[in-house]
């Protein structure tokens, strides 16, 4: 029996952000909506046949927009997948939301099949950022859905929110803060917006059109949503997560203590057996493998040791807590100091990353530059 | 074959205006290649040539022809490459021919670069047939250029040949015109051995092969032959023909182009415009016209990975088997470590000799800005020549500074003269004369700093011209200018690899330039970095690259690992192929920045 953590991906969405490259097509009908949850059981059943019996140790339903289905649908998805994996009472059951989309039926429904986490994507509380965004919902949209989340019974939620926004000015960013913790939410996840490739904003960027983000600007709106956000209890566990005490996401936690993970769905990604892979990302070709009871994983690695230990380095040190010296040793029979002693006593020179008895971690001041320690391990 | 029934020929052409192509037409017309042996162009071996279109290194071929009046006739034709850089090569092969094809193209007219040429197959007392190709293209002008013909270059321009080599148009006339107006060799057979030398390769079994062209006597082997300007003997173990393989004959009569081999070990014993003649009865006078190639054009090789310097010193000496004009010699930067000071004939010189470097040696080199050679006189009345920023002298020691000057030749349509001067004007020439081609085509002489030319001024003409103006240039002497090294400082320590000398009024506008240029360029680092320029120990421009605040990636959403992995390798990768200095990492466009600054 295999304990992970279970991935779903729903790529519906009413409307594609401008900023946004995951895996998504807007406006589905609800026969495309229902062939895809067919793929998701056939997907669902392969895995479990091959893994045999499947135990969740956590689900994540992402997107895409998860709450574009249907609460008959959203209904259906569940019977899905507790058809085929075990799901113990009282693992983290997450689901992305976009404030747009949800009602009351919908949020019983997903209250009632066992989901105990929401994740808001709120992005921004300024009407302005969000049309700028491409987003669907307005600010009203994000307060009439949290109250009623909480009505319904949702006692962990998760707001998105994103700073670095075309023309946003650090007394924007600060308000968003403000109006985020005010609605008390138990975890936020808050991101610098990133120009990805291919995107409406990426075009606009090529074109002399979009200017990309002061990174002086960035860095100071960095700092002070940690600040701020610890002064209201919250704790910076991660680069860009926050939670109050106990509230840490544990789906996201596996990713970042190099876990093993199933992912199911189209373009989603997952880590089972040694092996990373990842999805086609074309919905035709997804459902059709799975149609001839074939995976329709487009890229396999089998992750050797090295890698792994440079993975669990990059992704570990992501925490703030840092990476464990025990359990490394215990995974991959050398110590960290062993293994790494030059590229630490490097990056420690320069004030990137510091060392307890037991954890490895980087500095305040190597957190929003941490990418020159993560390639240090690679 | 009586010499009588001989005819060495060249082309002369202006890149692209056809010359390969029609090469191949004559080629494939005197059956001297089956059309299935044919590659397209065959003249044109390198992979580099054929990429940019143009002849780098000279090659020879023979082809029998059956005239009309039924007489079998040799034809050798020496291709020439047609870049201002190798000038002196041009003068060599045309030295070996009694004859030229003059190839216009019938839409473009004539270029400067083929005007120059022109000259010198004139000088060289050569035949020359006109032919005007690319009749076929709907914006031919034939009779536009058999009126620049007439003008410029003072021939009949009636008698031009129209052709279309793409469309083997002409043909026949040129081989025709070939026999009756090109002269045959008039050399004597009986005359002790005379030839002369327009290119040479190597081969890694019988040693340097030089290319020749037989003026009187003959050449066989077992012959014990002298090479003129070294005095060095070696014995004749082949001699052959372009076929254009290269093909073993018994004897090379006079009049006749070939190749010998002498198991000479070194290129350098082969040198371009070198007469060859016997060891025991030489002839009284060698053929006039040779010097030493000198290289006008230095610049720093670096090895980007510092281990792969053997490598880079093997790949050069493999490089100059074939090229007796590349000079290298070991040399150190401070910020670059152990590299080589490379001399070249010129820009287009360097960029083939680095492309090679890096394509077949599979090397990733560094290269610094191109500097020519400034002769130094000290004040203790010694010269020295500096062909490096860094081997100049402190300025207490400096009497004065010159600099080589060139004449340049620019063509231009009418509408261009005043950009062109404006240009000229501004790159510190000296206006000579101007002189209307025709209507609508003007010719411009300026005298200009060398180190100009190699800055920009190329670029800088064809995009103040739309591309329609043509250079050529010769070197003409050395004047003394108002020069000072301007030094770049980064984190305040000087960067050797990156000071150049410049002319001091420009040395602000310049200087400014580069520390801006710099730095867009250098990534922010985990510190400030100030960026400097400065003249002796004064600054004259300052930028600063700020500190690196936030480069992390935010997400790690949906667990897609693996593309934040290739992420951060990407990233990796692109620092390594930078350069440390001290503790900056420089990109390696920083050392070429000085060469396409923006200047107000």
């Amino acid at each position: 029996m295999k304990t992970v953590g279970i991935y779903v991906h729903l790529p519906f969405c009413e409307q594609k952000c401008y900023y946004c490259d995951f895996v998504s097509f807007a406006k589905c009908s609800e026969q495309e909506k229902e062939t895809y949850l067919q793929a998701l059981a056939q997907e669902a059943k392969i895995y479990q046949r091959f893994l045999v019996g499947i135990t969740g140790k956590s689900l994540y339903l992402g997107g895409g927009t998860p709450t574009c289905l249907t609460a008959k649908q959203l209904g259906q998805l569940f019977t899905i997948l507790s058809d085929f994996f075990k799901l113990p009472t009282g693992i983290e059951i997450t689901v992305e939301a976009n404030p747009g989309t949800l009602n009351r039926e919908k949020l019983q429904v997903l209250r009632k099949v066992g989901c105990n986490r929401l994740s808001l994507g709120v992005q921004s509380f300024s009407v302005h950022d969000l049309q700028v965004l491409g987003r669907i919902h307005s600010p009203r949209d994000v307060y009439n859905t949290y109250q009623l989340a909480r009505q319904v019974g949702f006692a962990n939620i998760s707001l998105d929110l994103m700073y670095g926004l075309p023309g946003q000015s650090l007394l924007g960013w600060r308000d968003n803060l403000k109006k985020a913790v005010e609605l008390e939410p138990e975890h936020l996840a808050l991101y610098q917006l990133n120009i990805e490739q291919g995107t409406p904003f990426a075009k606009l960027v090529q074109n002399g059109l979009l200017e990309e983000f002061s990174q002086d600007k960035a860095f100071l709106m960095y700092k002070e949503t940690s600040d701020f956000l610890q002064v209201h209890g919250y704790r910076h566990y991660e680069i860009s997560n926050f939670a109050l005490p106990g509230k840490e996401a544990i789906h996201n936690s596996l990713y970042w203590l190099n876990e093993e993970y199933l992912g199911l769905g189209v373009g989603a990604a997952g880590y089972v057996q040694g092996i990373r892979y990842v999805n086609t990302a074309d919905l035709d070709v997804y459902q059709a493998l799975l149609r001839q009871g074939q995976l329709p994983q487009a890229v396999k690695e089998p992750i050797k040791q090295e890698l792994a230990m440079a993975e669990t380095m990059f992704l570990g040190l992501r925490l703030l807590k840092g990476v464990s010296k025990e359990k490394f040793l215990k995974k991959y029979g050398i110590t960290i100091e062993n293994k790494y002693g030059d590229v630490l006593e490097k990056l420690k020179r320069q004030g990137l990353l510091q060392e307890t008895a037991t954890h490895v971690a980087l500095t305040k001041e190597g957190l929003p530059i941490a990418n020159l320690v993560f390639q240090e391990f690679l | 074959m009586d010499q009588k029934y001989i005819r060495n020929f060249c082309i002369i052409a202006h890149i692209d205006h056809g010359k390969s192509t029609l090469a191949d037409r004559l080629l494939e017309y005197t059956g001297a290649l089956t059309e299935r042996e044919m590659t397209e162009q065959v003249l044109d071996k390198m992979d580099l040539e054929k990429e940019r279109g143009i002849t780098i290194k000279l090659k020879a071929v023979q082809m029998n022809y059956t005239a009309t009046d039924g007489q079998e006739y040799l034809f050798n034709l020496i291709d020439t490459p047609g870049h201002v850089d190798f000038t002196y090569e041009v003068s060599r092969s045309l030295a070996a021919c009694e004859g030229a094809l003059l190839v216009v193209d019938a839409a473009q007219g004539i270029e400067a670069q083929t005007l120059a040429n022109v000259y010198l197959a004139l000088e060289h007392d050569l035949e020359i047939i006109p032919v005007i190709n690319k009749i076929d293209l709907p914006s031919a002008e034939p009779e536009r250029v058999r009126q620049e013909i007439e003008e410029v270059i003072g021939l009949d321009g009636q008698d031009a040949i129209l052709a279309s080599a793409k469309e083997g148009q002409g043909i026949k006339e040129i081989l025709e015109a070939v026999v009756h107006k090109i002269p045959a060799p008039q050399g004597s057979p009986t005359a002790p051995l005379k030839a002369l030398i327009f290119d040479s390769h190597f081969d890694s079994y019988k040693g340097a092969i030089p290319y020749l062209r037989v003026f009187d006597g003959s050449l066989k082997k077992g012959m014990h032959i002298s090479l003129m300007s070294t005095g060095k003997i070696f014995e004749v173990t082949e001699v052959g023909i372009f076929t254009p393989a290269l093909k073993t004959v018994e004897v090379l009569p006079a009049g006749t182009v070939g190749f010998l081999a002498a198991t000479i070990k070194n290129v350098k014993d082969t040198q371009v415009g070198d007469t060859i003649t016997l060891a025991a009865k030489p002839t009284d006078s060698p053929l006039p016209g040779y010097r030493q190639a000198t290289p006008m054009v230095y610049c720093g090789l670096y090895p980007l990975d510092t281990g792969d310097y053997e490598n880079l010193r093997e790949a050069l000496e493999k490089l100059k088997l074939n090229d007796a004009s590349l000079e290298y010699v070991p040399e150190t930067s401070v910020a670059l470590g152990f590299g080589f000071r490379c001399g070249f004939l010129g820009l287009l010189h360097m960029e083939i000799i680095r492309e090679r470097l890096e394509r077949e040696y599979d090397l990733e080199l560094l290269i610094t800005a191109p500097s020519v050679v400034y002769k130094v006189l000290k004040i203790d009345g010694e010269t020295i020549l500096v062909d490096n920023p860094l081997a100049l002298p402190p300025v207490p020691e400096i009497a004065e500074i010159a600099e080589p000057y060139v004449q340049a030749t620019i063509m231009v349509p009418n509408d261009f003269v005043g950009p062109v001067m404006e240009l000229a004007q501004g790159k510190r020439g000296t206006f000579i004369t101007m002189n209307y081609l025709s209507m609508k085509r003007v010719m411009l002489k300026y005298d200009l700093p060398l180190s100009e030319i190699i800055y920009d001024f190329f670029d800088q003409l064809k995009s103040r011209t739309k591309g329609y103006a043509s250079l050529d240039y010769e070197f003409a002497d050395y004047r003394v200018s108002p020069l000072v090294k301007l030094d770049i400082l980064l984190n305040n320590e000087v960067v050797d690899a990156l000071s150049f000398i410049v002319h001091r009024e420009r040395a602000y506008a310049r200087g400014r330039a580069l520390v801006e240029k710099l730095r867009r360029l250098i990534p922010r680092q985990m510190f400030e970095v100030p960026i400097q320029a400065a003249i002796g120990n004064k600054v004259i421009a300052r930028e600063t690259v700020k500190a690196l605040r936030k480069d992390v990636i935010d997400k790690c959403y949906g667990g897609d690992i693996t593309r934040k992995r290739k992420l951060l390798e990407k990233q990796k990768e692109g620092k390594k192929r930078m350069k440390q200095v001290g503790n900056v990492e420089i990109p390696q466009e920083a050392f070429m920045a000085v060469l396409s600054l923006e200047e107000d």
